[in-house]
């Protein structure tokens, strides 16, 4: 080792040390590709506005279907045919604030949780947007405005539904989260009535299938709400040819029809349940496979979805007469009896039913439950039925279950812990 | 922070397309590199033999049982000329001129020493004297060159691969560092062959990041990932590690930095350590062939005591058990199967002063005790030396696996332990008709022989690395190096349910015996490019000085293709153009980079006191946008006091005292930083979005802090060596990724098992414990030495603070919890403390912990803590008995205590999937606290509780025996060798423990149940046991 002075070492140990530092400014080597994930700015574009509403929409039709088979598993309408944590502690309805699956899966992996509200802020956001941005900027944005506005009631109105409470979280202008509070069904029935107020109140007039589409909705969360008389007035403005689809293809396995993919010829994730099996209602086509599932269950198989393709219906003519007949039980006047009965009588002559004759208060409100789940089965409108007729369980609390355990009587969603553990507003 | 650019339109498909080429390529030059080098090689040998002058041979053994030392650097002082010894102590030096030569003999755990030979001595004797502790041993610290260990301020522990492998029978890498260096834990998954571990360096550092160590072969960064492979378990875990890819038979040693206090050189992603892996290299001399066969069995170890007997009601009422017996018999074949292990290893080593090289090949194939799973691979490495000058050195090595490892499936995925765990009385064949018909012969869902025959998993995987390394000394105080190298790692991953038309009716299977494929691939570079340099003075006689400054680039390229189908039209195809359903595809890419630069000084006086100091600074591209880069700091001292004038302490002959203080990070995962939305399909096809990760723009890395104080001592003449080290490491700005509300709506990318999450900085981890070496020579006599190695490391764990004013706890998976004043990811749960049972059994008047000692209502009892996940103590102890010089016995014992695990066996036995315990039918044979948990559940008064499966996990396991032999060299000259070793070796051979689940060492590495501190064992193989048999010639 050479004997050198310390001046020298330092001038030469600094001149290193200098062009190592140096090196950190080179952003360049720094930059790093992202192929696949698209920057939330990007998208905060008005030329961009038909791609939001596309993602509403998108999210949405997803976020439907595993609600129709979670709600189908707690409602009876189909059985849990493998027994595995996916489906198992909806079937035998024991289902825990600390399940992960129902809160934070995918829509296509039967989250519920996580889906809906991505499907509501998803439509929140874009109307955020649609609202700051110009008619010049976006044609027919309030068309728009009121679709994705549309959209995000149903969202609430399913949160509402199917979960015991919930929580609405919005974004500021800034895009910073607004955490929500814990809200009640009720509550939340009363945003969805508001977000489908917007749209029927729209000026100019949304296209008549939105506000058919909310009209359609607003009744449901008047409903809901034990607002007899001005869901009737909804259901009596829509036709009864109306139809409002939520479509599904066979695109990716996020598009497919949820029923069928947990359900058909090629899957035997469930079976039809008990209730559903024997109907002998064109409305709730079914068929006896003739085997068995893993825990003893007979295999049936669901026929109203065939294919990947086949839509969910989210609004109809059909479910606003629905509404107008349980109003009209409700208000329970002789005209009003007729009329329900006449309504229902036209659903039974469809599914194969004798025509009632003179049927009381009770025995029309118990048809019309019966119609509701014959005409709506397996499109998520089952478990909430259940829950505001208040109906008896079936099978009965404490029955053994075929996989081992008894049948519990959770039916609403508890609101998961993964919100409540990690919203600042609960804890 | 983070940066991004956009890809131009097609860019992804021909990146795809070079990508594919670029990986053919790689095989085919990486095969035909291999077979070239070892057929020159083989040319060259006898040119090298003819071109040697003069020779000297003998043999290097140990003082006083005179056993042969192995793998000792034999080098002629003064030149590049060397030689290694075989496994019989011998070297043999060529191309020798003069009439006499000095070697130098270095062996680590040995006094290096000189010897006098005449040239064309071809018996020569060197005895090597054991040094419990050697101050003069070179370790890698990330400057120029080597650096002895009396420089350093801080520990490393270092692992004599190549010793352990002559001796022991090792699988993997994880099975060299497990009990061997004081800190370092490693916990298994599976005991399925291939089956990787997570490596845990002085506790859990990190929250939320990964906690595994950085990985480094010949100085060039590697994949160290862990978890990857096929979903063999479900709940999201596979469990391979690419840890394991190296073969341990090309290993020289491995070096272990183990935090911040060691590893501030190595910048961010170092916080959790540093594993250094150094690869055999070759010596000068003739070409020294090594051949080595290995023949034995994996088995499953006592599973009639393992299993539990299952109780379960039958038509009439009665309750009828089965055991492991009875379903064996009923099953009529064998459950498990006595595995074959082989493996063949070939290996030249060689060269001259110019150049030196060191060739391998092995093939193995090692066949699991469940029917499908198995390990085949074969693995090359071709490593060259090159000097051209006494200032030049280059360093090149190369190498290149390939192999299968095919998995059974486990745990929530089925299989052969989750259907033999649930064994069921009521589904024998002689229960019932319907039972007949299923003919499932006792087993819960699937018989195993179906299960084995219809879910086809397994990774292929090819795995290149290729690195090197220049190093110039210019002028006498002066030396750079520029290491540079690439780890490409081709993963593929693969599902199979081949159509069988006869299981469709079988109601286990169903649909799924349609078919289903599903393939995921992963391309994973990592690259590295490090420049060092180091000035060396004396300033005076007696102070020295050594400054060094450096900077690294690494990168990492992440590519992941996808495709799904299902339902093949017939049997026989199995590719996913095959299926005719539910066809899905996916591609990714995701990249990272950092760009550090360090400048270190270092001080010497005397030779004896140490005092370094230095500073690196970091950028990397997972920083958010408001972050820039990070400075960590270190500094250290070591002292040599055996070396003063005034030290009068003979019978301890050496001291060594450090302190050192360090810096280092974690960088956040790539684009955490990020809000971000993935790509979707809207209706009619349109193109759509949906929210993915909500990010944070103030991210920044975590910071470690670590203090480290220890000594190294040798005492009684060196026949006891002592490290001990206490240390203090606080990882500052902690990132904790928790849950997002489902109501934000970001809802990361689920599909891919990937929740919503936000990253943020938060709060204060501290870690704290010691750690103890010890080594001694017991007794040694001519023909009789024992040695003994006893290892013992503490950790204390705890969150100081999560960040936010109030902020007590976050969930961290099932019964998990980031706690305030807790280790790092306890079970939390609420905890039974008394009940009573009537007459029926039934548990009543259940009350739980109050979370003060007293009892409360279950349904509104607080969460309380249960225990760590991560082992508290840690140790092992090792003994090698030399009889006769050639005989030598071996053995380890190693410990791990202070942690629970979830017995999920236990779980769904008796709960989740109705009731299979004894508990279930004969509960007053139970205590009341336990059978109330068992009868827990939404249903009743008491709701779910699962305390009683919070077991505790402390074990120790008889990990190693062997018993090798040197044979005579007549005897090996009669197989055509210049030596032979036979060896039999054990390992996994018993187990003590009080843990009620089937392995105390299994559990998920990833997923809800799993992930970084996650400690859940479900239905998973337990470690095997392995008798090998070996033989080893050189030639």
């Amino acid at each position: 080792m050479d004997i050198m002075n310390i001046q020298s070492l330092a001038r030469r140990a600094g001149a290193l040390g200098a062009m190592a530092l140096a090196l950190t400014a080179c952003d360049k080597l720094l930059e790093v590709d992202s192929p696949s994930r698209i920057p939330a700015e990007t998208i905060e574009d008005p030329a961009y506005a038909d791609l939001l509403v596309n993602s509403v929409v998108a999210d949405f039709e997803c976020a439907l279907g595993s609600y129709a088979v979670l709600g189908g598993l707690i409602g009876e309408e189909l059985d849990d045919a493998t027994q595995t944590a996916d489906r198992y502690p909806y079937d035998i309805r024991n289902a825990q604030p600390t399940d992960r699956r129902y809160a934070v899966n995918a829509c296509q992996d039967l989250g519920v949780y996580a889906p809906l509200q991505t499907a509501r802020v998803t439509a929140s956001n874009a109307a955020r947007f649609l609202s700051g941005w110009s008619d010049a900027q976006v044609p027919d944005r309030q068309a728009k405005l009121a679709i994705v506005r549309a959209y995000e009631g149903y969202a609430i109105l399913l949160l509402g539904e199917g979960f015991c409470s919930t929580v609405l979280s919005t974004f500021d202008a800034d895009g910073n989260p607004v955490y929500g509070t814990e809200i009640t069904p009720a509550q939340a029935f009363a945003e969805a009535e508001a977000r489908f107020t917007e749209v029927i109140d729209a000026t100019p007039a949304p296209p008549d299938s939105v506000r058919n589409m909310a009209l359609v909705g607003r009744a449901r969360a008047r409903l809901n709400q034990g607002n007899f008389t001005g869901a009737r007035a909804d259901a009596a403005l829509v036709p009864a040819a109306y139809v409002k689809l939520a479509s599904a293809s066979d695109d990716d396995a996020r598009r497919r029809n949820r029923a069928w993919a947990q359900n058909s010829a090629t899957s035997t994730a469930t079976s039809v349940g008990a209730p559903y099996r024997n109907l002998n209602d064109p409305r709730v086509p079914v068929l006896n496979t003739g085997t068995n599932g893993p825990t003893g269950i007979p295999l049936w198989r669901q026929l109203k979805y065939p294919e990947a393709e086949s839509p969910f219906r989210l609004a109809s003519g059909e479910e606003a007469r629905l509404i107008v007949a349980e109003a009209a039980i409700q208000a329970n006047t002789p005209a009003d009896l007729l009329t329900a009965t006449t309504i229902i009588n036209e659903f039974r002559a469809q599914g194969n039913q004798t025509q009632l004759v003179a049927p009381t208060q009770a025995e029309l409100r118990a048809a019309l439950i019966d119609q509701r789940r014959r005409e709506l089965y397996l499109e998520g409108q089952h478990l909430y039925d259940l829950i505001r007729f208040n109906l008896p369980f079936d099978p009965a609390v404490g029955t053994t279950f075929p996989g081992g355990g008894t049948y519990g009587n959770v039916r609403c969603l508890p609101l998961p812990n993964t919100e409540r553990f990690n919203n600042p507003n609960l804890g | 922070m983070q940066r991004s650019s956009s890809t131009p339109r097609g860019a992804p498909v021909r990146a795809r397309l070079v990508r594919h080429l670029a990986s053919s390529l790689t095989i085919h030059l990486t095969r035909l590199t291999a077979l070239a080098a070892v057929a020159g090689l083989a040319a060259f040998a006898p040119a090298a033999a003819r071109a040697q002058e003069g020779v000297v041979a003998g043999t290097v053994l140990s003082e006083g049982a005179l056993a042969p030392v192995t793998g000792a650097q034999v080098v002629v002082t003064g030149t590049q000329l060397g030689s290694v010894t075989d496994a019989a102590g011998r070297f043999r030096l060529g191309g020798l001129t003069g009439t006499q030569v000095e070697l130098e003999v270095r062996r680590i755990g040995f006094r290096p020493t000189r010897a006098q030979a005449r040239v064309g001595d071809t018996e020569l004797r060197i005895v090597m004297q054991l040094r419990a502790v050697e101050l003069d041993e070179t370790v890698i610290t990330g400057t120029p060159g080597a650096t002895e260990k009396r420089a350093l301020g801080n520990a490393v522990s270092t692992i004599n691969a190549a010793q352990v492998t002559e001796i022991a029978q090792v699988n993997s890498v994880h099975d060299l560092l497990n009990g061997r260096a004081p800190g370092v834990v490693v916990m298994p998954s599976t005991g399925a062959v291939g089956g990787g571990a997570r490596v845990r360096v002085r506790g859990v550092a990190s929250l939320s990041l990964s906690n595994e160590p950085l990985l480094y072969v010949d100085g060039v960064r590697l994949n160290n990932m862990v978890a990857t492979g096929p979903e063999s378990q479900s709940f999201s875990s596979s469990p391979i590690s690419r840890f394991n890819d190296i073969n341990p038979e090309d290993i020289e040693s491995i070096e272990i930095l183990k935090g911040p206090a060691a590893a501030t050189l190595y910048g961010t992603e170092a916080s959790n350590g540093v594993i250094q892996i150094i690869t055999k290299r070759g010596t000068s001399g003739a070409p020294r062939w090594t051949a080595n066969i290995k023949q034995g069995i994996n088995y499953l170890r006592d599973p009639e005591g393992r299993f539990e007997t299952n109780y379960q009601p039958v038509p009439g009422g009665a309750i009828r058990s089965l055991d492991f017996s009875g379903l064996q018999e009923a099953a009529g074949y064998d459950i498990f199967r006595n595995g074959h292990l082989q493996e063949y290893d070939l290996g030249v080593s060689g060269g001259s002063p110019l150049f030196r090289y060191y060739v391998s090949g092995s093939w193995e194939q090692s066949e699991g005790a469940e029917l499908s799973n198995y390990l085949r691979r074969y693995n090359t490495r071709a490593n060259f030396s090159l000097t051209p000058s006494d200032r030049i050195g280059i360093d090149a090595s190369l190498g290149y696996i390939s192999g299968r490892t095919r998995l059974s499936p486990e745990a929530g995925y089925g299989g052969t332990v989750w259907s033999t765990v649930l064994m069921s009385p009521a589904n024998l064949n002689d229960n019932s008709a319907a039972a007949l018909a299923a003919d499932r012969r006792g087993f819960y869902t699937g018989r195993t022989d179906e299960y084995n025959r219809i879910y086809l998993l397994w990774q292929d995987v090819s795995r290149f690395t290729a690195s090197g390394s220049v190093t110039h000394t210019p002028i006498s105080w002066f030396r750079h190096r520029l290491n540079f190298g690439t780890d490409r790692t081709d993963e593929g991953n693969n599902t199979w349910y081949p159509r069988i038309d006869e299981l469709v009716a079988n109601p286990n299977f169903g649909s799924e015996a349609l078919g289903l494929r599903e393939i995921r691939d992963r391309q994973v570079t990592y690259s590295t490019l490090d420049y060092a340099a180091t000035a060396s003075f004396a300033i005076t006689p007696s102070l020295t000085s050594a400054t060094s400054v450096g900077a690294q680039y690494y990168r990492t390229n992440n590519g992941f293709l996808y495709a799904y189908g299902e339902v093949f039209a017939v049997p026989g195809v199995s590719s996913v153009r095959a299926t005719s359903l539910n066809q899905s595809y996916d591609e990714d890419l995701t990249e990272e980079a950092s760009l550090g630069t360090y400048i270190q000084e270092q001080v010497g006086i005397s030779d004896r006191l140490f005092l370094t100091a230095g500073v690196r600074a970091d950028d990397h591209s997972a920083f958010g946008s408001n972050f820039d880069r990070v400075y960590y700091p270190k500094f250290s001292a070591s002292y040599v006091i055996s070396e003063e004038p005034f030290w009068s302490f003979p019978w301890a002959n050496t001291l060594k005292l450090r302190a050192a203080y360090g810096e280092s990070g974690k960088a956040p995962e790539t684009f955490s930083s990020v809000r971000s939305f993935s790509p979707a399909i809207g209706p009619s096809g349109t193109a759509a979005v949906t929210p993915r990760d909500i990010g944070n723009p103030n991210l920044g890395p975590e910071r470690g802090k670590e203090i480290e104080l220890g000594f190294d001592a040798g005492f009684f003449d060196e026949r006891l060596g002592l490290e001990f080290t206490w240390y203090r490491k606080r990882t500052m700005d902690a990132i904790l990724d928790r849950d997002v509300p489902g109501s934000i709506g970001f809802i990361g990318d689920p599909a891919n098992q990937l929740f919503a999450r936000q990253f943020f900085n938060a709060g204060e981890i501290r870690n704290s414990g010691i750690e103890l070496l010890a080594r001694g020579r017991a007794f040694e006599r001519e023909n009789a030495g024992l040695e003994l190695t006893f290892t013992l490391a503490t950790n204390d764990n705890e969150i100081v603070s999560l960040g936010e004013e109030g902020l007590q706890f976050v969930t961290a998976g099932t019964y998990r919890q980031h706690r305030v004043g807790y280790p790092v990811g306890s079970w939390f749960e609420r905890r039974i403390v008394s009940a009573t049972l009537d007459a029926t059994g039934t548990a009543t008047n259940v009350l739980c912990d109050d979370g003060s000692g007293g009892g409360v209502n279950c349904n509104t009892a607080p969460f309380v803590y249960l225990g760590r996940t991560v082992p508290k103590v840690e140790g092992g102890i090792g003994a090698t008995l030399t009889l006769f010089r050639n005989l030598r016995l071996y053995g380890l014992v190693d410990w791990k205590t202070g942690h629970k695990k979830l017995d999920g066996n236990t779980r769904v036995r008796c709960t989740f999937f109705g009731g299979r315990c004894r508990e279930n039918y004969y509960p007053l044979e139970f205590d009341a606290r336990r059978v109330a948990g068992v009868q827990s559940g939404p249903n009743v008064t008491v709701p779910t509780i699962v305390d009683f499966l919070i077991d505790e996990a402390d074990f120790a396991k008889l990990r190693e025996v062997s018993a090798a032999y040197t044979l005579p060299e007549r005897w090996a000259r009669t197989m055509g060798a210049s030596r032979a070793q036979v060896a039999l070796a054990g390992r996994n051979l018993a187990t003590w423990t009080k843990y009620g689940g089937l392995e105390p060492e299994a559990m998920f590495m990833g997923g809800t149940r799993g992930g970084s501190n996650g400690a859940w064992e479900q239905t998973t193989l337990p470690q095997l046991s392995q008798w090998v048999f070996s033989i080893n010639l050189g030639y």
